[in-house]
C-alpha cells in the first residue's frame, strides 16, 4: 500500500525492511507486532514522518485514538513532502467519518503523488460517498487512463458518466468496454451489465432504443423476468409513440394493432408466469394501460412511475361502459387460468361501477375470504372506504356508502350463518353443506370493523365480544378490542386489554409490541420495557440496548414520545437523538458497498441505493424524532423563559397542561439522580455483544459493531453538551426543511423556531412555504394538527403577536413582511393593519372549514388576537363533527384537543366548556378526558349508559 | 385484496427492518439488509398494502462459495394481522424461482425453530422442504433449529453436462 521513498527519508536498509514490515502487519491486522516494528524503527530515528505516522495508523486500530493523532500529526510535521504521511492523516479522518478532512489530505498526498492508484481509489470512494459526482469523474477518468486494462475502471468511470448525468457518455464507455470482451456469454454479471444499460436508455426516454436493445441482448440474460419486465414496459411506450405516429401520418393501423396486442400479451405474460406473479399489482398497472390504449404514453409514464402500492390506472381514469367491459373480460378470462390468482377476483371490484354488479362482487368477496379467515379483509375493503385524492369517485361506490354496503352484506351473513349455518342469500340454496363456525366469526369479525369504520365503537365492542365469547382464543379478537377501546379514548382500559391479548401467544412478537406500544401510549413507561424486554435477546444484557443495536426506531420513537409527554425531557431526547444515529450509520453503511457492487455488477441496486441515500432523512422515521426532538427543544427554551419571567415578578408559574412541561421534567431529573446512578452500575454490568448478523461474506457487512454501553441513560450529558435549546431546534428545523421541503409540518416548525429566535423575515418565508402547502392539504396525525391551513391560521395570529409591532417599523423588512403577510391573507386590505387583515382571514377559514379541528384552530387564534370576541366559543360549538358527510367520522383525539383549547387557549366560560364536554362525552362514553371532573365514581365506570 | 407481491426496492429496506422487528426476534442491522439487496436484488420480495405498508417480505442470498452453488432464506416474516393471504407461500416461490433463474441454485436451504410449528409447517408440506439436521443451540436463546432443504429441479450447469454426455 505505501512505500517508503524519495529524499531525506530513506532509511537503512535494515530500517526500511522494517518499515515494510509495519505496513504488512497493518493490512493483516497484526497491530501487536507493527507497533514494535515501529517502535524498533523510531529508536534509531525518532524523527522519520512515515513511520511515525503509520504508528499512529496502527494506533488508531487498537482503538488509541489520541494518541494516534499525535502520533500522524508528529509524522506529519516531521516529513510535509511525504505522501505516505498525508495517505495515512487522509485514512485516519476516514475512519473518524470526517470524509471532507480525508479528501483533502488524500489530495495532498496526490499532489506529490499524482499516480498513485491506492491513493486515488480511496479518493475515489471518499468522492462518491460525498456525492462529489464530477470530483469522482475525473478521478475515475484518471484511474482508468493509468490502468486501462482493468475492467473495474471501465465500469467505474461509465458509473461516474451516469452519475454526473453524462448517460450518453456512460452508454459509450459500457459499449466500448463490451465491445472488448472477447466473449461474451450468458453470465450474471454480462446479464446485470446489460440491464443497466438499458435502464440508461429508459432515464435518457430512448423506448424504441431500449427495445431495440432488450431484444439484441437477449441471449446475455440471466435475468429473464426483469428483462421481460423491461420488456412489457418498453412496449407500452413504444407502442404508443408509434401509434401517435401512425395517426399523424394517416398510415394504416395495422402495426400499432399487433404491437398493442404484443404489449397485452407481454403482460399477461408475467401475470400468469408464477402463482405469486398474478398478485404484483405493477403487473396489473402494467396490463390495464396495455388494455386501455386510449391513454397516451406520457399518461403511462406517469402511471407508471409515480403509482405505487395497489394503486392501479383505473384509480386515476374515468372509465367507459366499453372500457369496463374491456377489462372486465380480461380479468375474467385470467380468473379461470389461475383460480388461485386473487387479484384476479379483486381488482374489478375497485373498479365496478356503482350497482348491482358492484354488490355481487363485493358480496362474494366478502363470502371468500371470510370463509378463509383473512384478518385483513376489512383493511383492503378500507381502499373503498377511504378513496385517496385524486382517485376517480364518481360513479363508483366509495366513502360511508361503500361501507354501508359492507356491512349490510356482513349482517345478512351473520344472521344466515347464525340460523342455517349457511351464508344468506345464496341463488344456488346454499346446498347441504354446512360452514364451519369460523365463517361466521370472520363475518362478525368484518362487521365490527365496519361499525368501528363509521364509528360505532360501542356496536363494534359488543359484536367483538360476542366474537370471543364464540371463540375464545383467537389473538386477533382480542387486538381488535384493545383497539376499540383506543379509539374510544380509555388508553389505560386499551393497553390493559393489549397485554392481556399478549398472554394469549406468549412466543408471538407482533402482539408483544403491540401491547408495548399501547402500555407507552397509556404512559406505562416502565411496564413497557418490561414487555419489550421479552423479545431481546436474554443474554444481551440491557434490552434496550439491544433495540438501539438492533435499529427498532419505532420503539425509540414511541417511547421517547412517551417520555417527552411526562417530562423526562433527557430521556426522550437521548431515544430521538438515537434515531438520528441510526440515519448518520445508514447513510455510512453506503461505503463499503461503492467497490462490492463495481465487482458484483449490480449497478442497477447500486445506483437506486445512492439515490435513496440522499434522500433518506426524508424518511417518516427521521422526520418524526426530528421533530419531536425540536418540540422538546422548543419546549425547554419556553420553560426557561417563563421561570425567568416568573423570578422576576415573584409569581407561581400558572400550571398547564402541556405536553413537554420541561421545568417539571428538570425537577424530576435532579429527584432521578440517584437512580441514574444504579442504572449506570447496571449498564456496567451488561454483557458486551456483537451484532448478530447471519456471519455474512467478509465483502460486505464485515465491521462487527462493538457494543457501547449507555454511560447517559439520563440523558443528563445530553443535556449538558448540547447547545442552547434554540439552536438544538432550529438546526433540526434546517435539517427538515432540506430532506422533508413538502411537508406542511417543516415549515410549521420553522416558523415556531422564528417566532422564538425573533427572525422576523424567517417567520414570514415559513408561513408562505406552509401557505404554498394549503394546496395539497391532507389530515396529518403526525403533528396534531388537522391540516396545513388550520396551522398556518394559527400561526398567522401568532405573528400579529410576536411580530405585529415589528412589521410596521419602517424599512425593507417590514415592507417585506408587511406585504407578504396581507398577500397571505388573501390580498387587498390595509396592510397597515395586519391584525383585522388576519382577523378577516381566521373568519374566512372557520367559514370555509367547519369541521371540529379547523374550528378549533380558528377559535384559538381569534381568542388570541381578540380575547373579548364571542364567535370563537360558538363556532367549537357548531362545528361539524364529520369531516365530510361521506368518510370517516373523526377520532377522539380531536375531541380532546378541542376542549384542552376551550379551556386554556380559548378560555371560554365554564359552561361552554360543560356543554362541549357533554356532546364528547356522548359520542365517547368511555372516554376519561369527557368524564364529569368532580364525578369520581364515573372514573370507575366502564360501561357507559345507553 | 389489496395486497402487492413484488421484488423489494431498496427503498423499502427501512420498512423490512421495522417489520422483522414487529415478527421475529432475529433482527439485522440495514447494513445486512443492504448488503442482501446489493448482492442479490433479485431475492428479495415483499409484500404490501394499500397504504404502502409492507405486511410480508421474504429476504435471501446465496451461498456462492459453496458446492454447489444454493440459495439459503435469511429471514421470512409475515404481520400476524396479514395471515391466511398464502404471503408467505407466495414470498417464498418467487424468491425460489430468481434463485433458480439469475443463480443457478441447486437448492434452497433454511433454518427455523423447532417450536415454530406453523413455520415448519409452511416449509414441508406447502413448500416441500425436508429436514437435513438439527443444529443444537442455534438460537441466541438457546432453541435447537432444524436445517432444512429443497432440493430444485435440474440446473442449468447440471442440464448442460447431461446435454453434453447426451449429444457426444
Amino acid at each position: 500500500m505505501v512505500q517508503a521513498d524519495g529524499a531525506g527519508r530513506s532509511l537503512p536498509r535494515k530500517e526500511n525492511d522494517l518499515f515494510k514490515s509495519i505496513v504488512k502487519f497493518y493490512e493483516t491486522k497484526q497491530y501487536k507486532k507493527g507497533l514494535k516494528a515501529a517502535d524498533a524503527v523510531l529508536r534509531k530515528f525518532p524523527n522519520h514522518g512515515e513511520t511515525l505516522a503509520m504508528r499512529g495508523l496502527v494506533l488508531n486500530c487498537l482503538e488509541r485514538k489520541a494518541e494516534a493523532y499525535d502520533h500522524v500529526k508528529r509524522g506529519l510535521k516531521a516529513d510535509m513532502r511525504s505522501h505516505v504521511c498525508w495517505h495515512v492523516y487522509g485514512l485516519l479522518h476516514r475512519s473518524d467519518r470526517r470524509y471532507t478532512d480525508a479528501i483533502k489530505s488524500y489530495k495532498q498526498a496526490l499532489r506529490i503523488d499524482g499516480e498513485n492508484i491506492q491513493i486515488l481509489r480511496d479518493l475515489s470512494l471518499l468522492q462518491v460517498q460525498m456525492r462529489d459526482r464530477h470530483g469522482f469523474l475525473e478521478t475515475r477518468k484518471e484511474l482508468l487512463r493509468l490502468k486501462p486494462n482493468n475492467k473495474m475502471h471501465w465500469i467505474a468511470y461509465a458509473l461516474a458518466n451516469h452519475l454526473c448525468d453524462a448517460k450518453e457518455t456512460a452508454i459509450q464507455v459500457i459499449d466500448a468496454y463490451s465491445n472488448s470482451q472477447e466473449e461474451r456469454s450468458a453470465t450474471y454479471e454480462d446479464s446485470e451489465l446489460a440491464l443497466y444499460r438499458n435502464t440508461i436508455l429508459e432515464e435518457m426516454g430512448r423506448y424504441d432504443e431500449a427495445l431495440a436493445h432488450l431484444e439484441a441482448t437477449k441471449p446475455l440474460i440471466v435475468d429473464v423476468r426483469s428483462w421481460r419486465e423491461r420488456r412489457a414496459e418498453m412496449l407500452l411506450y413504444t407502442r404508443r409513440q408509434r401509434r401517435r405516429r401512425s395517426e399523424e401520418e394517416d398510415d394504416d393501423d395495422e402495426s400499432s394493432t399487433t404491437s398493442e396486442e404484443a404489449a397485452r400479451s407481454a403482460w399477461i405474460e408475467l401475470l400468469s408466469s408464477t402463482e405469486a406473479s398474478g398478485d404484483n399489482y405493477f403487473y396489473h398497472r402494467g396490463l390495464q394501460l396495455a388494455v386501455l390504449p386510449e391513454v397516451s404514453a406520457a399518461r403511462c409514464r406517469e402511471i407508471m412511475r409515480t403509482q405505487r402500492a395497489c394503486e392501479l390506472p383505473t384509480d386515476a381514469i374515468e372509465l367507459s361502459f366499453e372500457q369496463v367491459e374491456r377489462l372486465d373480460e380480461t380479468y375474467a378470462s385470467l380468473a379461470t387460468r389461475f383460480p388461485r390468482g386473487e387479484a384476479f377476483l379483486w381488482i374489478p371490484l375497485t373498479y365496478a361501477p356503482r350497482g348491482p354488479a358492484f354488490e355481487r362482487m363485493l358480496d362474494s368477496t366478502i363470502r371468500r375470504l371470510t370463509k378463509r379467515g383473512a384478518p385483513a379483509l376489512g383493511s383492503s375493503l378500507e381502499r373503498l372506504w377511504e378513496p385517496k385524492a385524486g382517485e376517480v369517485v364518481s360513479g363508483r361506490s366509495r366513502g360511508r356508502e361503500a361501507c354501508e354496503l359492507t356491512l349490510r352484506l356482513a349482517d345478512a351473513h351473520v344472521a344466515s350463518l347464525r340460523e342455517k349455518g349457511r351464508y344468506g342469500g345464496d341463488p344456488n340454496g346454499g346446498g347441504t353443506v354446512l360452514e364451519p363456525p369460523t365463517s361466521l366469526l370472520w363475518v362478525s369479525y368484518l362487521r365490527a370493523h365496519c361499525l368501528e369504520w363509521l364509528g360505532d365503537l360501542e356496536a363494534a365492542l359488543e359484536t367483538i365480544d360476542e366474537c370471543i365469547r364464540h371463540t375464545p382464543s383467537a389473538v386477533d379478537l382480542y387486538e381488535k378490542r384493545a383497539r376499540l377501546l383506543k379509539r374510544s379514548g380509555d388508553a389505560a382500559e386499551a393497553a390493559e386489554a393489549m397485554d392481556s391479548a399478549r398472554t394469549l401467544d406468549l412466543a408471538d412478537r407482533y402482539i408483544n409490541n403491540k401491547a408495548t406500544k399501547y402500555l407507552l401510549r397509556a404512559g406505562r413507561v416502565a411496564d413497557a420495557r418490561r414487555t419489550a424486554a421479552l423479545f431481546t435477546r436474554p443474554e444481551g444484557g440491557d434490552s434496550e440496548m439491544h433495540l438501539r443495536e438492533m435499529q427498532a426506531t419505532w420503539y425509540e420513537l414511541e417511547i421517547g414520545r412517551a417520555l417527552a409527554a411526562r417530562g423526562d425531557v433527557g430521556p426522550a431526547l437521548k431515544k430521538f437523538v438515537a434515531v438520528h444515529k441510526h440515519f448518520a450509520d445508514f447513510v455510512d453503511d453506503q461505503f463499503d458497498f461503492h467497490t462490492y457492487c463495481v465487482r458484483k455488477m449490480t449497478l442497477r441496486a447500486y445506483v437506486s441505493v445512492l439515490r435513496f441515500e440522499d434522500r433518506i432523512r426524508g424518511h417518516a422515521a427521521f422526520r418524526r424524532s426530528a421533530l419531536a426532538a425540536a418540540r422538546v427543544y422548543l419546549g425547554l427554551y419556553d420553560a426557561k423563559v417563563s421561570e425567568t419571567r416568573a423570578d422576576a415578578e415573584r409569581v407561581e408559574p400558572e400550571a398547564e397542561i402541556t405536553e413537554n412541561d420541561a421545568a417539571a421534567a428538570k425537577a424530576r431529573a435532579k429527584r432521578n439522580k440517584q437512580r441514574q446512578r444504579k442504572a449506570r452500575a447496571r449498564e456496567a454490568r451488561a454483557a458486551r455483544e456483537g451484532d448478530n448478523l447471519d456471519a455474512p461474506s467478509a465483502d460486505a457487512s464485515k465491521p462487527k459493531q462493538q457494543h457501547q454501553e449507555d454511560d447517559d441513560p439520563e440523558g443528563l450529558k445530553l443535556l449538558a453538551e448540547s447547545r442552547p435549546p434554540l439552536v438544538e431546534a432550529s438546526d433540526l428545523a434546517t435539517q427538515l426543511a432540506e430532506f422533508a421541503p413538502s411537508r406542511p409540518e417543516t415549515h410549521a416548525l420553522a416558523f415556531d423556531v422564528a417566532e422564538r429566535t425573533g427572525k422576523i423575515l424567517l417567520a414570514v418565508r415559513a408561513l408562505s412555504r406552509l401557505d404554498q402547502r394549503c394546496v395539497a392539504a391532507k389530515y396529518d396525525k403526525l403533528d396534531g394538527f388537522y391540516a396545513p391551513e388550520a396551522a398556518l391560521v394559527d400561526r398567522l395570529s401568532r405573528f400579529v403577536v410576536v411580530f405585529g409591532r415589528a412589521a410596521l417599523a419602517d424599512g425593507v423588512v417590514a415592507r417585506v413582511a408587511r406585504t407578504q403577510i396581507a398577500r397571505l391573507c388573501g390580498g387587498g386590505g390595509d396592510e397597515e393593519d395586519l391584525g383585522k387583515l388576519v382577523v378577516a382571514k381566521i373568519r374566512a377559514f372557520a367559514a370555509d372549514s367547519p369541521v371540529l379541528p379547523s374550528r378549533v384552530a380558528a377559535a384559538t387564534a381569534l381568542a388570541r388576537l381578540e380575547p373579548a370576541a364571542t364567535d370563537a366559543t360558538a363556532w367549537v360549538l357548531d362545528a361539524a363533527l364529520e369531516e365530510h358527510p361521506s368518510r370517516k367520522p373523526l377520532g377522539v383525539k380531536h375531541f380532546e384537543n378541542a376542549l384542552r383549547a376551550l379551556k386554556l387557549d380559548i378560555r371560554a366560560d365554564p359552561e361552554t366548556v360543560d356543554a362541549f364536554r357533554a356532546t364528547a362525552a356522548r359520542r365517547f362514553p368511555r372516554a376519561p378526558a369527557f368524564f364529569l371532573p368532580d364525578d369520581d365514581n364515573n372514573n370507575n365506570n366502564k360501561t357507559p349508559p345507553h | 385484496m389489496s395486497l402487492s407481491v413484488r421484488e423489494a426496492r431498496v427503498e423499502d429496506l427501512l420498512q423490512m427492518q421495522q417489520t422483522n422487528l414487529w415478527c421475529l426476534p432475529e433482527n439485522y442491522n440495514l447494513k445486512y439488509y443492504l448488503y442482501h439487496i446489493l448482492s442479490w436484488p433479485q431475492l428479495l420480495y415483499v409484500a404490501e398494502d394499500h397504504k404502502a405498508k409492507v405486511v410480508g417480505y421474504v429476504l435471501a442470498k446465496m451461498e456462492e462459495d459453496d458446492e454447489p452453488a444454493h440459495g439459503h432464506i435469511t429471514s421470512l416474516s409475515v404481520l400476524r394481522t396479514h395471515r391466511k393471504c398464502g404471503l408467505a407461500t407466495k414470498l417464498m416461490t418467487s424468491s425460489h424461482d430468481r434463485m433458480q433463474e439469475c443463480f443457478d441454485a441447486a437448492h434452497v436451504a433454511l433454518h427455523v425453530r423447532r417450536s415454530n410449528r406453523a413455520a415448519f409447517h409452511l416449509y414441508s408440506e406447502t413448500l416441500d422442504y425436508h429436514i437435513r439436521d438439527v443444529e443444537k443451540g442455534y438460537y441466541a436463546d438457546g432453541e435447537d433449529a432444524y436445517d432444512m432443504r429443497k432440493t430444485f429441479k435440474l440446473t442449468k450447469a447440471a442440464a448442460d453436462i447431461v446435454a453434453d454426455e447426451t449429444t457426444s
